[in-house]
């Protein structure tokens, strides 16, 4: 068993590996710095050579802190690029985690980064506020005079004088020294300055808005005392400060047309996009649908529409393809077709919710035919087989509907308590599916067509014997699931301490067929049910149909006194899944305490992503130093699997994080930020095979314990570093922005020869904007390594590349062309198991000992190579022809080079109103 | 192509040392004296001088610094504003001379400040005083004022455009107290004072000159209201700046 469960895992993982090496699209990505809670902020994935008819979808799955499930976002392909927005203001979380999955219709996925995403996502220190000015606690020992300019108001170049004088008693203030910023330029060795009076009179100083700041620096700390905005004004002049709130819609519609080939296969596709809200007051509205000639039925909607009306905070409305977030363990960010509605009345107090629609939509079954295969024995006919087959991508999905609700009491800044219940359910009816021969005798066109294929003596041995028809692959079975639970949430001292906690309940049906256990089935299955549990089954089924297919039944089987099974209902906490933190968030310290657990059986349809069978505390602790320029993350982790002791081993995970972010005050100095995650994870097992030599038990394909057989062996280290700087400065009278980023991820295996993973990627992006001259240019180099299994796999992409923007009259034509080339490099090897240790050659060659007790693996001697490059060749050009009218066209070249597929070139016209 | 990556930390590590080289202790040498105001703006000529002190300076630039004993002189057509540490105000017409006295707490924000007009013509703005003084004295008289808009001159003369100032001439010790639209003359053996109602033109007739001098612009907006091309009534809003009171 062991045997057959290692030589799985290793085919799955050179599986993987090759359809990772086939995908010919690499994803670039530059990760930032830091990300603020205070704005919006965008993060772009870049794949170069990319058209927008072979995207199924692109998510961006994300969560904080470490959580144990993943919120989605999607996001389409404009350029080259996806452009995701994330909002961080509804969290309070210290670190945001991300990996971006992209989906091809042709069914291959692409991720960033590469290697185990899900498990090593990108990770991304949030602040509370990005600025160029430093965030700095008041002194309130120092009361000050602004004499000049006055605060919002204008003084003209010639009467420039900034004057600021300050009043403290000196025996109450630490020793320090007073500082005066000018738009963030130190400036206090030019000025004049006393003990409490300080003036300055900058030279040139253009017209505009400008700051002044004045700040009290300590040996270990810099204190705000005063800042204060003011306008150089030339009193002649007006400006123009934007358009007040209109009532009427804005909005913008975008046609596209596109002919493309790919592959060597030409094809047109249009799309048309369009957008519109407004507000009036409290009340916001806003509609979107997009339409593509791309869209197919065997795939979810390519088309897609919604609108939403808003009033304030207090009632939402939404309806179409929407993604509705509802708790960590129901729905996060999943797409539903169907409607949503929040609302917050009574100060926050009443808060309810509730989602309806569909997730998936129903793709029906497309039939092949089916075959018959007779087997004889001299030339008599003993035995026939009836396999029904599918079409190419024929194999359908059920219409997968959602409802779920819920309701809190009480305004969560203080205490709120909640409960939530969802339902999905997949609709039977909702596709014609052939589990066996009766479903062919149901009627209609398809089952008629597909029995026609049958002669009559077939046609009544299948009648006799339904279940002799089998389907190739299995057929799709309808699943129902149900997620219950409740939240609670406090919160004191003005927020800054919080409770959040949030237990669920779930339970899933892999195949509703049947319906809930009847007596009857329950007596073929081997066991009694009495009246009562029908009854209690038959009521549960509104909610979830409780049959012998739950991934955990709630029936207790137990031998009775008559000495028959017999059954009783108990609730398996293996289902449930619980999340509790306590944090406290104060300005200089966040601390954040978690105990986590989640059952093995716990499932949610609508949030694939909440990961199971584990359960641990977690402490991160993040705090500011150095006058708040240094923010340095500090977190420890132990999580376990096995919580309901099925298993036969326990895996212990230990995780350590450490980052640090500098954000000086000092402009000439970069913007850094280094993480370091060291994890442990062992199962206990040692390694051991006294049947091979000593050098090869690392290599041993079974393992053991004294003499029995134990499970594999689980015990490595990874260590993952990653590091970002972010520069800005000028040269040539040009600015420039520059950002590197570096990471590696080691593991080393201590208990299989072929477990180690070394993974190390580098990105530089350089972009410039010029200022003799109405151009930006964009220049980016990246490197990615990944060596794992010891030599079983390397994989190593390069990419490179530039672009520009160059605008002409007067910026009402934007000229654009960037070229991007991609080169993949890898090399892959096979394990193959060697029979017997004493003759170590090769398998064709193996000396055969028939022992499986000895078997041993080992790299095959020649690697399969895969080179190849991908060159993209973009250009484009948009040209305004009024504010609201533009045109935009684009033309993209892309070669693949040792590829016998030929070259794709796409060109495109877009239409633009904007309104 | 493979980049081995202590290499790239290495890169990573000099990169920052240009920053961290420019990291450098800034100190400046501190001046425990404290101005009792400045020489906000001017124009064209203004003098200033401490005999005690061997001070004689020609204003070249605002912000010139005011301490207790200093003398000010305004020039033929010459004007000054003088802006105390309490923003209390002091408007001085050409050919006005005035010494300035006091001081200013360090803990608070406390202005203890006489002026000496001993020439010319100043019109005051004093910012409501708490524990602190102000007081302008000439020859005949003495104002003390605790918040209020009032001109003197160097002849005695008084009046008031908003608030109270209470004159004293100087002799007889007589004392009056003048609010809105009034004014007061103490006579040249400092020992009368006249007082009587002004009118409204009156007081913006006295006022007349000292505008003269420039101050701080205030923002104001002024909005534009069309219909746009949609039918919509639009508001446009424009930012301009102009003199306070304007």
């Amino acid at each position: 068993m062991e045997y057959g469960v290692r030589f799985i895992m290793v085919l799955g993982a050179m599986l993987a590996l090759s359809v990772q090496v086939s995908a010919q699209f690499s994803v670039q990505h530059q990760a930032p710095t830091a990300l603020s809670r205070s704005q919006i902020n965008a993060l772009e994935f870049v794949v170069p050579g990319l058209t927008p008819n072979e995207v199924q979808e692109a998510i961006l799955f994300y969560r904080f802190d470490g959580d144990f499930g993943y919120n989605q976002t999607e996001a389409v392909l404009t350029g080259s690029s996806f452009r995701f927005s994330l909002d961080l203001s509804v969290s309070n979380a210290s670190q945001v985690e991300y990996y971006f999955q992209l989906n091809l219709i042709n069914g291959q996925s692409s991720f960033f980064p590469e290697t185990l995403p899900a498990e090593n996502p990108i990770e991304v220190a949030i602040l509370e506020e990005i600025s160029d000015a430093p965030v700095l606690d008041r002194i309130e020992e120092i009361d000050y005079t602004i004499l000049s300019p006055n605060p919002g108001g204008g003084v003209t170049k010639d009467n420039m004088v900034i004057s600021i004088t300050m009043f403290y008693d000196e025996q109450e203030v630490p020793e320090g020294e007073f500082r005066l910023f000018l738009d963030e330029e130190d400036v206090t060795e030019l000025a004049d300055t006393s003990a409490y009076y300080i003036s300055y009179i900058p030279k040139s100083l253009r017209q505009g808005l400008h700051t002044s700041r004045l700040v009290y620096r300590t040996e270990s700390e810099t204190f705000l005392v005063a800042e204060w905005s003011f306008s150089v004004v030339d009193p002649g002049q007006a400006s123009f400060s934007g358009f007040t709130e209109r009532n009427l819609p804005v909005g913008n519609i975008e046609l596209t047309a596109r002919n493309q080939v790919l592959a060597g296969e030409p094809n047109n596709a249009y799309t048309g996009r369009a957008q519109v809200s407004g507000r009036y007051g409290l009340f916001r509205y806003s509609g979107n649908a997009f339409l593509t000639t791309q869209e197919s039925s065997r795939l979810q909607p390519q088309n897609r529409f919604g609108a939403s009306a808003r009033l304030g905070e207090y009632l939402l409305a939404e309806a179409g393809h929407i993604f509705p977030n509802m708790s960590r363990f129901t729905i996060a960010g999943r797409r539903v077709y169907g409607f949503h509605s929040r609302a917050s009345v009574l100060w926050d107090n009443l808060n309810l919710q509730f989602i309806y629609g569909d997730i998936n939509r129903s793709i029906t079954n497309r039939y092949l035919g089916i075959d018959t295969e007779t087997v004889s024995l001299d030339g008599e006919v003993i035995d026939t087989t009836y396999t029904l087959q599918f079409q190419n991508d024929g194999r359908g999905t059920f219409r997968r509907e959602i409802i779920a609700g819920r309701l809190a009491l009480g305004n969560e800044r203080h205490f709120q308590i909640g409960a939530h219940v969802m339902k999905v359910e997949d609709d039977t009816t909702s596709i014609f599916n052939v589990v066996d021969f009766e479903d062919l005798t149901v009627g209609g066109t398809e089952s008629a067509s597909l029995l026609s294929q049958l002669s009559l003596q077939d046609q009544n041995r299948l009648r006799a014997s339904p279940e002799l028809l089998r389907v190739n692959g299995g057929s799709p079975r309808p699943r129902g699931n149900l997620v219950a639970g409740a939240t609670l949430k406090m919160g004191f001292d003005r927020n800054r301490i919080r409770l959040d906690a949030e237990t669920s309940a779930s339970a899933l049906n892999n195949d509703i067929y049947g319906g809930p256990l009847t007596i009857e089935r329950a007596d073929e299955l081997g066991f009694d049910l009495d009246q009562d549990d029908v009854d209690l089954l038959n009521d549960l089924s509104t909610y979830i149909i409780v049959n012998e297919n739950m991934s955990t039944l709630p029936l207790r089987l137990f031998e009775n006194e008559e000495g028959d099974l017999d059954s009783e209902l108990f609730f398996p906490t293996s289902i449930l899944g619980s999340f509790n933190e306590l944090s406290f968030n104060y300005p200089k310290n966040t601390l954040r305490v978690q105990y986590r657990w989640i059952g093995p059986d716990f499932n949610s349809l609508a949030n694939t992503t909440i990961r199971k069978d584990i359960a641990g505390f977690t402490i991160t602790d993040r705090f500011r130093l150095i006058q708040n320029q240094v923010y340095v993350t500090l977190g420890i982790e132990r999580l376990e699997d096995n919580l309901t002791g099925f298993k036969t081993s326990t895996t212990v995970s230990d995780t350590y994080r450490t980052n640090v972010s500098w954000f000086s005050n000092n402009f000439d100095i970069p913007r850094i930020n280094v993480g370091f995650r060291f994890r442990t994870r062992s199962n206990g097992i040692e390694r051991f095979n006294a049947n091979v030599p000593e050098e090869l038990v690392l290599a041993s394909v079974l393992n053991f314990s004294d003499s029995l057989l134990t499970s594999a062996p689980r015990s490595n280290t990874t260590l993952n570093v990653n590091s970002s700087i972010t520069k800005e400065f000028m040269l040539f009278d040009i600015r420039h922005n520059v950002s590197l980023n570096v990471s590696s991820l080691t593991t080393n295996d201590d208990v299989f020869a072929f477990g180690d993973v070394n993974s190390r990627s580098f990105s530089l992006n350089v972009g410039s904007q010029f200022f003799d001259r109405p151009l930006r240019t964009q220049f980016g180099v990246n490197l990615n390594q990944t060596e794992s299994g010891s030599g079983l796999s390397e994989i190593d992409i390069f990419g490179i590349f530039g672009g520009g923007n160059y605008f002409f009259l007067d910026g009402k034509l934007n000229v654009n062309a960037q070229i991007a080339f991609t080169s993949n490099r890898t090399r892959s090897r096979t394990l193959t198991i060697v029979d017997d240790p004493g003759e170590i050659v090769l398998p064709d060659d193996a000396h055969l000992d028939d022992d499986p007790l000895n078997d041993f693996f080992q790299l095959a001697p020649g690697s399969a190579k895969n080179n190849f490059g991908t060159s993209v060749l973009q250009a484009g050009a948009q040209y305004n022809l009024t504010r609201n009218h533009a045109f935009v066209f684009t033309a993209s070249f892309t070669n693949v080079s040792n590829s016998s597929v030929g070259n794709d070139r796409i060109v495109q016209l877009r239409y633009l109103f904007n309104f | 192509m493979r980049i081995p990556v202590y290499i790239v930390f290495v890169f990573l590590g000099l990169a920052t040392i240009p920053g961290l080289v420019s990291v450098e202790k800034a100190t400046f040498s501190e001046e425990a004296d404290r101005p009792l105001a400045i020489v906000r703006y001017f124009k064209p000529t203004v003098n200033v001088q401490n005999l005690s002190v061997d001070k004689r300076i020609e204003v070249d630039s605002p912000g010139e610094k005011l301490y207790s004993g200093d003398t000010l002189t305004t020039n033929k057509g010459g004007y000054a504003y003088v802006l105390f540490m309490d923003k209390s105000v002091a408007k001085v017409k050409p050919e006005s001379r005035l010494i300035v006295t006091g001081k200013t707490e360090n803990t608070t924000k406390s202005t203890s400040a006489r002026i000496n007009l001993e020439e010319g013509n100043v019109l005051f703005d004093i910012v409501p005083q708490g524990a602190g003084s102000f007081e302008v004295a000439t020859s005949r008289s003495l104002a003390s004022v605790k918040g209020t808009v009032f001109g003197a001159d160097a002849d005695g003369y008084v009046w008031v455009s908003e608030g109270q100032v209470d004159v004293t001439a100087l002799v007889s010790g007589e004392t009056i107290s003048l609010f809105e639209q009034m004014y007061a003359r103490v006579n040249e053996n400092a020992d009368q004072i006249e007082s009587g109602v002004l009118e409204k033109s009156d007081v913006e007739n006295l006022v007349v000159g000292f505008d003269d001098i420039e101050q701080e612009l205030q923002k104001r907006t002024i909005i534009l209201r069309f219909r746009d091309a949609n039918g919509q009534i639009r508001e446009v809003p424009i930012e301009y700046f102009e003199k306070d009171g304007n």
